[in-house]
């Protein structure tokens, strides 16, 4: 029905529109700047990552060749300050190899295989992967897992990184003769794993800031985690962050502390953020994964 | 002992090593020649493809980020062509991308080390792929 249009209703109805389409217009334009400024990331990210390498390999491969004798047989001096090189090398390739990883996962370029994943099996995985770490610290490490522990959904490379990190991360703040326990259980329409120490503890005011980049609460010269960078919990974040579930710490100063995670069981309680981050990454990863769901 | 290395590979498998890095040509080559392989390098991609016709090499190490044509055009090329598409690729990268794998996979690579890799684990590799290309 057309009837009379009142001049006051007909500006409103106009600067509206207007204001609507200046809004749009910035809602675009905000868009391909985040777009843009994400691109931009990707690249810097891909270039430092091959400058950074490139220059670590010729390094590596030097140290590699003077050590197996090319060059002449080492001696005294020699030897000493080249093994201390090699161990110098070896821990910048590792911390490099985490800063990028932890870039790689924050900016979602990281693929991901979501598939049915047996939890126990990736922690005995890294468990086996550190016992000899736990062994020279004189720190015993185990697995508790109920039979019949239902598979997750869930990336297992990158899941073996998560608890990696959390037993190795325990063993360094667990004394001699310590014990470190990986427990895992279910609870409701989640899989909850849990890594237990009985190290020295978080004090409360630090539980908050262990997650983040480069905090290092325990960080004394010559004490326990002297040695580390800080980035194996904010890696564990941002991987179960991926995973759609929830990580967080308790601890008792003295006594030890207890590091949990949850993961969804199903596909469909997986995060939207990470499925459709899954779905920008590699056709030949969400292939696999489905290939894997077939099985 | 080099007399028994020698002895041992008495034909002497030869290994093309392709990077734009002159360092890390040099430095796989020398630890290559210790272990008794004979060794030609390429520092790009046009380079390689050369060298595979005028050498035959039994295996390439064979880098991704390479001028004129990079390490993915030289292994699609390689394995488009009857002359070569049987030599074994191990393929280097300073990047680790997920592309970047998929696409080497996708056209065959039979091996694949992200830089900075450990030496004695390439030349295990190399010698395990040419023990099973045999």
């Amino acid at each position: 029905m057309i009837g009379r249009i009142d001049s006051d209703s007909l500006g409103r109805s106009i600067h509206y529109a207007i204001k609507r389409k200046a809004v749009e217009g910035e809602l675009v334009n905000a868009l391909h700047e985040a777009e843009e400024a994400d691109r931009a990331k990707s690249e810097f990210l891909s270039n430092v990552s091959h400058e950074i390498r490139t220059p670590l390999t010729a390094m590596r491969n030097v140290l590699s060749n003077l050590s197996a004798g090319i060059g002449g047989k080492l001696k005294g001096k020699q030897k000493e300050y080249m093994t201390m090189l090699a161990e110098d090398c070896t821990r910048l390739c590792s911390l490099v190899e985490k800063l990028l990883n932890l870039s790689r996962l924050q900016s979602g370029k990281v693929p991901v295989d979501f598939g049915p994943t047996d939890l126990a099996a990736v922690a005995e995985d890294a468990v086996r992967g550190v016992r000899r770490e736990a062994e020279a610290k004189g720190v015993a490490l185990r697995v508790e897992s109920p039979a019949g522990l239902r598979e997750v959904h869930a990336d297992g490379t990158l899941l073996l990184q998560v608890f990696t990190n959390l037993v190795f991360n325990a063993i360094k703040f667990t004394p001699s003769g310590g014990t470190i326990t990986v427990r895992l259980g279910e609870r409701g329409a989640e899989v909850l794993a849990a890594v237990c120490d009985t190290g020295i503890g978080i004090a409360p005011e630090n539980l908050e800031k262990v997650f983040k980049k480069f905090a290092q609460v325990n960080r004394k010269k010559g004490g326990a985690g002297a040695q580390g960078t800080g980035i194996g919990l904010a890696i564990c974040k941002e991987i179960v962050d991926l995973h759609g579930g929830e990580i967080w710490v308790e601890s008792v100063v003295g006594e030890g502390s207890r590091f949990q995670f949850t993961l969804p069981k199903n596909k469909s309680t997986v995060g939207t953020d990470s499925a459709e981050g899954s779905a920008t990454r590699a056709e030949g990863s969400a292939t696999r994964a489905e290939e894997l769901l077939e099985v | 002992m080099f007399k028994w290395l020698s002895s041992k590979k008495s034909a002497r498998k030869r290994i093309l090593v392709v990077d734009d890095e002159d360092n890390i040509v040099r430095t796989i080559a020398d630890r290559l020649e210790m272990s008794g392989y004979q060794v030609v390098t390429a520092s790009d991609g046009e380079e390689a493809l050369d060298k595979v016709s005028s050498e035959k090499p039994d295996l390439i190490v064979l880098d991704i980020v390479m001028p004129k044509l990079d390490g993915h055009g030289v292994l699609e090329r390689l394995k488009q062509m009857d002359a070569s598409r049987h030599i074994p690729v191990i393929m280097l990268t300073a990047q680790s991308q997920a592309d970047d794998v998929y696409r080497a996979n996708a056209a065959g690579v039979d091996g694949y080390f992200v830089k900075p890799f450990d030496l004695v684990e390439l030349i295990s590799k190399i010698e395990n792929v040419l023990t099973v290309s045999v």
